[in-house]
């Protein structure tokens, strides 16, 4: 079995293994937006009232359907920043969530691994890490050892979608690629927040 | 020398931040920057009765009589519109003035890639404009570290899918459905798109990465593999059951095995 890590501190995160339905479920059991210290231009309720709710509705049956995606190769190019040592993986029919971390009710701080789950491509299991109620830190602490399949695209196959709110604040971006902000969306947005702090003469916004 | 420069304009519809990071020679630019987008807005807005774009849909206008920017962002789209196969084309697409014209895919990064060479022109070297969600940057964010320009999570305005670290200059462009509860519409065969919650394309171009990032969101998960033929551009998508994938290049910061 292969131990792995992800670099970078908490920036640089995994958070679900499992695709849609771990995010779903981590987002719906943790829907947490930046404090309010740290988000001056969105009110608290903005992580669940942003959301459009044809995208939500959407994205809420989702999981049911998603399938297995090829595992990703190695770069034939050889392009630096594609050397994929981040391991194959396909998301699993079964969960392969992180199904004991969904308890934000804990205090203090405390890891949970998820169910070790047979994909076609070896086994995967995730970790997160929980303080105070708030989901941390999710990683992939097992991946599969199959060999890699060939694929012609070098992407990555591990469905990772950071989505805790502590990946916008220790990530101290810059700025935010979206879809089109309205006048009206912008004023919820994280980067309304970045605008205003920015303004209030903050280099970063965390 | 103004100090570093940080202004918020509302316009084409839209929330445009202007964020210089360097003193600016001659900060007048930023207000040319602003009239510019209006201008572009006024000529080009499928919105407006009025606009050129609109006129000319509407055979008010002939070819003849458009300005020079509005007739050659046509001519680019006719291109466009054959460099992506049809996935994006400005003349086949259902436009709010109720005509089937609407190059607005392609216009927001054009304009802004221009509004960046304004800015370039008036002597800024670090800074980035976007544009509501579609970015220009040169340089860099400092003078130790890169831009980190984080991805929206399709779920909330709050929350990152990933973040990218890099230097100018480099358009960044999302196209996606989350926002203003709109379809993508296939010009294809007419019908919305299902397969992707976003897809990013990165380039040196914002005006191609803008039309490239349309162009993925309705090829879905086949557009990074057309990506990866296009030289200089990479892109990182989300699906609806929130896998992600990304070109070769894409430079963000995924986890690593350790070996």
């Amino acid at each position: 079995m292969v131990s792995c890590a992800t670099t970078g501190g908490l920036a640089y995160l995994f958070a679900d293994l499992n695709g849609a339905q771990t995010s779903s479920r981590a987002l719906a059991a943790l829907p947490t937006p930046l404090p309010a210290s740290q988000q001056p231009g969105a009110d608290a309720g903005s992580a669940s009232t942003s959301a459009q709710p044809g995208s939500s509705t959407s994205v809420a049956t989702a999981p049911t359907t998603a399938v297995p995606v090829p595992a990703p190769a190695p770069a034939p190019s050889g392009r630096p920043t594609s050397t994929p040592t981040t391991a194959a993986a396909a998301p699993p029919k079964t969960t392969a969530a992180p199904t004991t971390t969904a308890r934000p009710a804990t205090t203090g701080k405390a890891a949970f691994n998820g169910d070790v789950v047979d994909t076609p491509y070896g086994p995967v299991e995730v970790q997160a890490q929980i303080s105070n109620g708030k989901l941390i830190e999710v990683a992939v602490v097992e991946y599969p050892t199959a060999e890699r399949k060939s694929v012609r695209i070098n992407a990555s196959a591990l469905p990772q979608l950071r989505t805790e709110a502590l990946s916008a604040q220790s990530a101290n971006v810059d700025t935010v690629s979206g879809a089109t902000y309205t006048s009206e969306s912008y004023a919820q947005s994280l980067q309304s927040a970045i605008d205003k702090a920015r303004a209030a003469g903050a280099t970063k916004i965390a | 020398m103004s100090p570093a420069l940080q202004r918020v304009e509302h316009v084409m519809g839209m929330a445009v931040s202007i964020d210089v990071r360097d003193p600016l020679p001659s900060p007048r630019a930023v207000d040319d920057v602003v009239t510019w987008l209006h201008d572009v807005d006024q000529r080009f807005s499928t919105y407006s009765d009025s606009s050129e774009i609109t006129r000319f849909a509407r055979d008010e206008l002939d070819i003849d009589e458009l300005s020079p920017d509005v007739e050659q962002v046509l001519r680019d789209c006719i291109e466009y519109s054959s460099i992506t196969n049809g996935t994006f084309d400005a003349f086949a697409v259902p436009a709010p003035n109720g005509t089937a014209l609407d190059p607005s895919g392609y216009v927001k990064g054009w304009s802004v890639e221009r509004a960046a060479t304004i800015l370039e022109q008036a002597g800024a070297t670090n800074f980035c404009i976007n544009a509501g969600g579609d970015i220009v940057v040169r340089g860099a964010g400092s003078a130790t570290e890169p831009w980190r320009i984080g991805i929206r999570h399709p779920d909330a305005g709050g929350l990152l899918a990933t973040v990218l670290h890099v230097a100018g200059p480099l358009g960044v462009a999302t196209s996606a459905t989350y926002e203003r509860g709109a379809h993508i519409i296939d010009p294809r065969t007419g019908a919305p798109t299902t397969e992707l919650a976003s897809a990013t394309v990165i380039g040196p171009d914002l005006g191609t990465a803008d039309v490239f990032a349309t162009a993925v969101f309705v090829m879905g998960e086949a557009g990074l593999a057309w990506i990866e033929r296009q030289p200089g551009h990479d892109a990182y998508i989300i699906t609806r059951s929130y896998t992600t994938r990304w070109t070769s290049g894409f430079p963000h910061s995924p986890a690593r095995r350790r070996s």
